[in-house]
């Protein structure tokens, strides 16, 4: 016998918003029009080009011809390695950086941030600075007498790599940072204090807890590194072009736009897989990280 | 659970690794010689010099400065626009929204550039300020679209009805009180907009013509044709650009972190 | 009502303590008369607002109460024009405003947040409705000034939002809905976020400024005290549906359900049968019969099911050694709330009685364990339906 209510409704859904919604859709019209205008057309305009300059017969190029599907086939390869690297890089400095000192947290960050903000293509230069046949490390090697003469560190693979993966690193740190901070301290402790020893909390509680960030930063670097141009263009070599530079060249150097266009599909066709089955286990805004800048070719 | 010694230096040398190229590269600018060597041989501003009374690249700067307005102008707009779609229209879904307007960021940058390319050239729109900064706010407006989105989704919708019942019409209230309380907001996602412009290079090739040029594009073709100071000298002016324009956006982001702390 | 008229804002009468009557002659000129008809609001299958039907004279003040979900803050959203009703119709001064949107009600509206332009200083907040409805540049400080020292703010007009209190804010909030001088004063639990002390000065003070302004006002509130301090009248709300509506000494004397008597305020209830002997009426439960006075009966028949009510400061306690006639019990708890003690008392045969005692009175110390007789009386009791 109390004073309690006892009536207790099903709780009403407690509207907050306007009553007429629709004003905010008729805001978002000018908006969904500039887009469609300045971005879908354009996309549109590459599908109908890819199928009527001359033919569809383009798709049929550029999947039989074998220097095509072999740039396509080696930009798979080439991401999916860059993907591997970076996380296996990057964890370390996310783990670093997330289970530290203010201090060393500040540093790292900062590095990571510095780098992050540097322009891709001055970044780009600097790798070119760097692996020159007068560059940093060949003067190196040649100072200290291991080689004669320059090693090719340039316009190969390698360095298309080596160039990928500096670049992408921080959106991989980025996304396995995001997920370790995540992770309550009183889950680890509680698993110290049960006497697991600290590999054994790291391989059997944290690693497990920051998979989920690991795999929305492999994704994310994954799919950008499918899209790269301009470091595959400054640091790769003539002989293994990637998806995006075979794209360029149809259309500026070979005048092949239909062409051009039906690669570009294809490569839309395969980001866009990546992100349907993606999606289906980590979110759209999980992958593509509200902290991230833009940091010039951050698609 | 503190990290141990060794992944502590492990960390330290990646975060090295990771900001020594751009440290090499504005070291470079600063050499006397007329090759790029690092360590730079003695120090002097030639190179800076050099590229500040070059008309090509104060045009170019001009150009990449207004492109970058331009684009992050349209961004905010736009972003705004979408974002409030997104945040509290009703016939369109949410999700289907928000995926269009994040869309920039899903295509690679190749397949925009040459989307652009085909549909601006077609209507003879290319080789200005205008046209360049139109094709580069694509790239911004997710940028405004997120921060707008996340701006609103945190407005107490109360606030905006005190407006009605004060006798503001929707118009009104959307310009008078939902605007100015997400603009911080927006202009943060602006400058994000502008970086994204200033920097861009593949959409910017398709677009440029020999008498219309960007700072992006005047380092692309220097690049691919030997290395040389200057472009060093230009690469620290870009970079030096970039990180005061973020640096904006850390201090704006202090500042409001520590307003909401206070109040 | 135009800005040119006197300001009824530096009015010194002091409204608060006029009767009502006087009150609505006063109001009949400033207050709006408001008619909810059959008002129904439903979404999907959940029915938010069932047919509620209430009259609100000019001047009144007038609560809508009930617990989270009753359907009162959607209420004074349709009231507002927030919502639109799914059926029903709502008129102020006689003129269907149903469909009319907001902005074109002239109504005042308090929230509970505040809900303050966080962009805008004091001063502009409250100037923000006279420009919404054009009233001339020059006029505008002057009444937003009198506007604010009618809530004894004058000195902040420069603050932002956030440089103020929780109840600097109010009386901002407060400023600001009735600078237009507004004939309805909507209220959504206005004082739900401050603390206790803060949020009776309040109560007082929004009552005084709302007499003295004549305004017709509907507050919302979970809160039956602020209810019956405030309130000329109080719409009792449960599930939607209007259960109760009436002037605060009635709702308590006599409530029409046990639902009515059950949200206003502890109480002990029992259920029986409604018995008349001897010229006495009685309800007669299992194991207790409680008496009650002819005019409580009114209205009821010998026979019905009925629920009797005693509220916890009518009982009266005293040592139980003798064989009394009425009630028995053990004290099983003292609590010590604030400047009341609440005992609860078993009876052997296991019904608990809640009964409050002011700690200052001269009652003799009870102890857990102790025998007590309970006693109340007779027109102490009200009876109403079962649930």
């Amino acid at each position: 016998m109390t004073s309690s209510p006892v009536v207790t409704a099903p709780a009403a859904p407690r509207r907050r918003r306007f009553e007429r919604p629709n004003f905010w859709t008729l805001a978002g019209l000018p908006g969904i029009v500039y887009l469609i205008a300045v971005f879908g057309i354009p996309l549109v305009f590459i599908v109908v080009r890819s199928l009527t300059d001359p033919s569809p017969a383009n798709y049929a190029a550029v999947v039989e011809d074998p220097l095509y599907s072999a740039s396509l086939w080696r930009t798979v390869q080439i991401a999916f390695l860059v993907t591997v690297l970076s996380l296996a890089i990057g964890y370390p400095l996310a783990y670093a950086m997330a289970r530290s000192g203010k201090r060393l947290a500040m540093v790292l960050g900062a590095a990571l941030l510095l780098s992050f903000w540097t322009s891709l293509l001055v970044r780009t230069f600097a790798w070119q600075v760097i692996l020159n046949n007068t560059g940093l490390v060949n003067q190196f090697l040649l100072g200290t007498g291991i080689i004669d003469e320059p090693i090719p560190l340039i316009r190969n693979l390698f360095a298309v790599l080596v160039g990928m993966v500096h670049i992408l690193i921080p959106y991989a740190v980025l996304a396995i940072y995001a997920s370790l901070r995540g992770i309550k301290p009183e889950v680890e402790q509680a698993a110290q204090s049960l006497g697991a020893s600290p590999w054994r909390v790291f391989t059997r509680v944290t690693l497990p807890l920051s998979l989920p960030g690991v795999a929305a930063g492999g994704i994310l670097v994954f799919v950008l590194s499918l899209g790269f141009y301009i470091t595959p263009a400054l640091l790769g070599g003539p002989g293994d072009i990637l998806i995006s530079q075979s794209v360029v060249l149809q259309v500026q150097q070979y005048l092949q736009p239909g062409m051009g266009a039906a690669m570009a599909v294809v490569l839309v066709a395969l980001v866009l897989l990546v992100f349907v089955i993606a999606t289906r286990f980590i979110g759209l805004g999980r992958i593509l990280g509200v902290t991230g800048a833009p940091g010039g070719e951050s698609r | 659970m503190k990290a141990n010694p060794a992944i502590k230096i492990f960390g330290l040398v990646i975060a090295f690794v990771l900001v020594a190229p751009t440290i090499i590269v504005v070291a470079t600018a600063f050499t006397e010689s007329s090759i790029i060597t690092f360590p730079p041989k003695g120090f002097s501003f030639r190179w800076f010099e050099e590229v500040l009374t070059s008309r090509q690249w104060i045009e170019a700067l001009q150009n990449s400065l207004i492109t970058g307005a331009i684009a992050a102008v349209l961004a905010v707009v736009v972003g705004i626009s979408l974002a409030m779609a997104a945040a509290r229209g009703t016939a369109i879904p949410r999700t289907g929204l928000t995926t269009f307007a994040l869309m920039p960021m899903l295509v690679p940058l190749v397949v925009i550039a040459i989307g652009v390319y085909l549909a601006f050239v077609q209507i003879g729109f290319y080789g200005n300020v205008f046209a360049l900064g139109v094709a580069h706010s694509i790239l911004g407006i997710p940028f405004v679209f997120i921060n707008v989105l996340a701006a609103l989704t945190n407005l107490d919708p109360r606030v905006e009805e005190a407006a009605r019942a004060s006798g503001a019409s929707y118009p009104i209230t959307l310009l008078r009180i939902t605007v100015p309380q997400i603009l911080p907001s927006a202009f943060v996602g602006g400058l994000f907009a502008f970086i994204a412009s200033w920097d861009e290079v593949v959409v910017a090739i398709f677009l440029v013509t020999p008498g219309f040029k960007t700072i992006p594009v005047m380092i692309w073709s220097q690049v691919r044709e030997g290395l040389e100071p200057s472009t060093s000298a230009v690469s620290t002016v870009l970079t030096v650009v970039t990180l005061v324009v973020f640096g904006i956006v850390a201090l704006l982001n202090a500042r409001k972190s520590k307003r909401t702390a206070t109040s | 009502m135009t800005a040119t008229q006197e300001n009824p804002m530096r009015a010194t009468t002091r409204t608060i303590d006029m009767p009502l009557a006087e009150r609505k002659e006063r109001g009949r000129a400033k207050g709006a008369a408001l008619r909810l008809e059959a008002v129904r609001k439903v979404y999907g299958d959940n029915i938010v607002a069932n047919d509620v039907t209430l009259d609100i004279e000019p001047g009144e003040f007038v609560t809508l109460l009930g617990a989270s979900g009753s359907g009162k803050t959607t209420l004074l959203r349709m009231i507002a024009g927030f919502l639109e009703p799914t059926a029903g119709v709502i008129t102020i001064d006689g003129k269907d405003v149903t469909s009319v949107p907001v902005h074109k009600r002239k109504i005042g509206v308090v929230f509970q947040n505040y809900a303050l332009f966080p962009h805008m200083n004091v001063l502009k907040n409250v100037m923000f409705p006279l420009e919404m409805h054009k009233v001339p540049k020059v006029k505008r400080k002057e009444l937003a000034r009198d506007a604010l020292a009618a809530v004894k703010l004058e000195n902040f007009e420069d603050r932002m939002p956030s440089q103020l209190s929780g109840g600097q804010q109010q009386r901002v909030a407060l400023a600001r809905a009735i600078v237009m001088k507004p004939r309805l004063l909507l209220m959504d639990e206005p004082l739900g976020a401050l603390d206790r002390r803060l949020r009776e000065a309040m109560q007082l003070e929004i009552l005084k400024l709302s007499r003295e302004l004549g305004l017709t006002v509907i507050n919302v509130t979970h809160d039956q005290e602020e209810a019956f301090t405030m309130s000329d009248k109080i719409a009792l709300l449960a599930d939607g549906t209007l259960i109760q509506y009436d002037e605060p000494a009635a709702l308590y004397s006599a409530p029409v359900s046990e639902v009515a008597a059950e949200f206003l305020g502890e109480s002990n209830r029992f259920e029986g049968q409604l018995v008349h002997e001897q010229q006495r009426w009685f309800v007669r439960a299992d194991d207790i019969e409680v008496e009650l006075t002819a005019s409580a009966a009114d209205g009821f028949a010998e026979g019905d099911r009925v629920v009797a009510v005693i509220r916890p400061w009518s009982i009266s306690l005293s040592s139980a050694d003798s064989d009394e006639q009425g009630s028995v019990g053990t004290v099983s708890a003292l609590i010590y709330a604030g400047e009341s003690q609440k005992v609860l008392v078993e009876t052997p045969l296991g019904r608990e009685f809640i009964v409050r005692r002011s700690l200052d009175s001269a009652d003799e110390q009870l102890h857990e364990g102790q025998l007590v007789q309970l006693s109340w009386r007779p027109d102490h009791v009200v009876i109403t339906r079962p649930r």
